[in-house]
């Protein structure tokens, strides 16, 4: 820097194009990423198959903390939610009671009818490995792939309710893109009315509905499931409830604890056509 | 091309790559879906930055362009975008920092700031450019401001915990731009 000879001057043109074409080849890598982005995204999950065993030896005892942390912080809370529980235990027995009873008369009356009914729901459970790190794009990581039989598009709920979607799979992980993402659009149906609608994710907890029409009939606390069309989701699997924000836009609150997505089960749709993976297929199909 | 003279960069260089490696872990922790309203600042690129005005010869630029690279893939964002913007304002701080010789604490702030603000509207423009749907303004620029903030904090930790500091003069001695630093 001080006392440059002569010779460095030709070094400083070949550093000066080496950095060129580094910047040249990002460019070229964003570049085909963005033409050819599925291929694009797959060779990204098989990087990600490689690189984030590499995070483990970190990531493992961050989450064993964070989570240390979190149990002291509910501990304070315990005493009273578990007298809550209880409460709510006690009318729960009743409505299981209930529930049992109702379940066994609509299945003899089913059968009186021979009606056939959606195969038994098969799904894989997977661990969340991590998040997308971005504060805009909310995504995960399951420790579930292709050799677990997880493919594009399949639905991935939690304990209670829908969570998002898988959106590329790696050999050994799949990426899950959250319901609440921006570039999420789920075809729900809103009970009892039957309305077909569009959830439609804008990064907040309570995402926005849009339907066509006949908002009037729809109610706060309606329920709101997955209507099915599009054959990539499985019908019928519980998303939230109808809620009125401060500007009279319904949103959903999701029943899915976003709080604490640990594991996670994918449900095996067998309806997927392998030429519309990673994208698109939902938003296209629910317009009509 | 390791000799012992050549020891003490590759100090620097591990302890770059093990920086970026645990902000990298710590972004990726699956526990702030909720609390995500506090984004993440940028700290990679406070990282480079306050590494280049520092020690602009023990960084080399494929060591950036690794991690950078590597932190696309894993933050799940457009491969190679940010990478690409931001080593051409990378170099820039090097060239100004190995040309002009030590900044004020001051100089260093505005200077960092506004390339950081002038790489993100490229970004933004990029984005647009090649219609990817880019996240609301409003959240960029929080982001942008909080990045902004944290800067000084950076610079002290680069300073007293991994002690990357200015050359005391004597150092400077035979390392230049030379292709030895690529």
């Amino acid at each position: 820097m001080n006392e440059r000879k002569p010779k460095d001057e030709y070094g400083r043109t070949i550093r000066l194009i080496f950095i060129a074409s580094l910047v040249f080849f990002s460019l070229f890598s964003f570049i085909l990423w963005k033409i050819d982005n599925s291929r694009a995204e797959r060779v990204r999950m098989a990087a990600l198959d490689i690189l984030m065993p590499n995070f483990e030896w970190v990531l493992g005892p961050l989450r064993g903390l964070s989570s240390i942390s979190e149990g002291i912080g509910s501990y304070s809370t315990l005493v009273k939610e578990n007298r809550e529980l209880r409460l709510k235990l006690q009318k729960m027995r009743d409505w299981r009671e209930a529930a049992i009873r109702l379940e066994e008369e609509n299945s003899q009356l089913l059968d009186l009818n021979n009606v056939r009914v959606n195969p038994s729901l098969k799904y894989i459970t997977g661990l969340v490995l991590s998040d997308s790190g971005s504060s805009f794009r909310r995504s995960l990581l399951l420790n579930i792939g292709a050799f677990d039989g997880i493919n594009d598009g399949w639905a991935v709920v939690d304990s209670s309710g829908l969570v998002g979607r898988i959106f590329g799979v790696g050999e050994k992980l799949s990426r899950v893109v959250l319901i609440i993402d921006s570039s999420s659009r789920i075809p729900v149906k809103i009970e009892p009315s039957g309305k077909k609608a569009l959830l439609v994710g804008d990064n907040s907890l309570r995402p926005p509905i849009e339907i066509v029409e006949n908002k009037e009939m729809i109610r706060s606390g309606d329920r709101v499931v997955t209507s099915g069309d599009g054959n990539v989701f499985p019908s019928d699997v519980l998303v939230g409830h109808v809620i009125r924000d401060a500007d009279q836009r319904l949103r959903v609150k999701l029943v899915a604890n976003y709080g604490r997505l640990k594991f996670l089960k994918v449900i095996k749709t067998h309806t997927v056509d392998p030429s519309d993976i990673l994208g698109e297929v939902i938003t296209n199909t629910v317009t009509d | 091309m390791v000799n012992f003279q050549n020891i003490q960069s590759w100090i620097y260089y591990v302890k770059y790559l093990m920086i970026c490696f645990i902000i990298l872990s710590f972004q990726l922790l699956p526990m702030r879906i909720v609390y995500q309203e506090v984004l993440w600042p940028n700290l990679i690129y406070l990282v480079t930055v306050g590494w280049l005005i520092r020690k602009p010869s023990y960084l080399p630029v494929i060591l950036i362009l690794f991690v950078h690279i590597i932190s696309d893939i894993v933050l799940l964002k457009p491969l190679g975008l940010w990478p690409a913007l931001s080593l051409i304002g990378y170099e820039f701080l090097r060239w100004r920092s190995l040309s002009q010789g030590r900044l004020k604490l001051g100089q260093e702030l505005v200077l960092v700031n506004s390339v950081l603000i002038l790489l993100t509207f490229l970004q933004i423009g990029m984005e647009l450019i090649f219609k990817i749907e880019s996240p609301p303004m409003g959240m960029i620029l929080l982001q942008l401001a909080f990045t902004l903030l944290i800067y000084p904090i950076v610079i002290f930790v680069l300073h007293s915990i991994l002690k990357v500091r200015h050359f005391e003069g004597s150092e400077t001695v035979g390392r230049g731009m030379s292709m030895e630093n690529l």
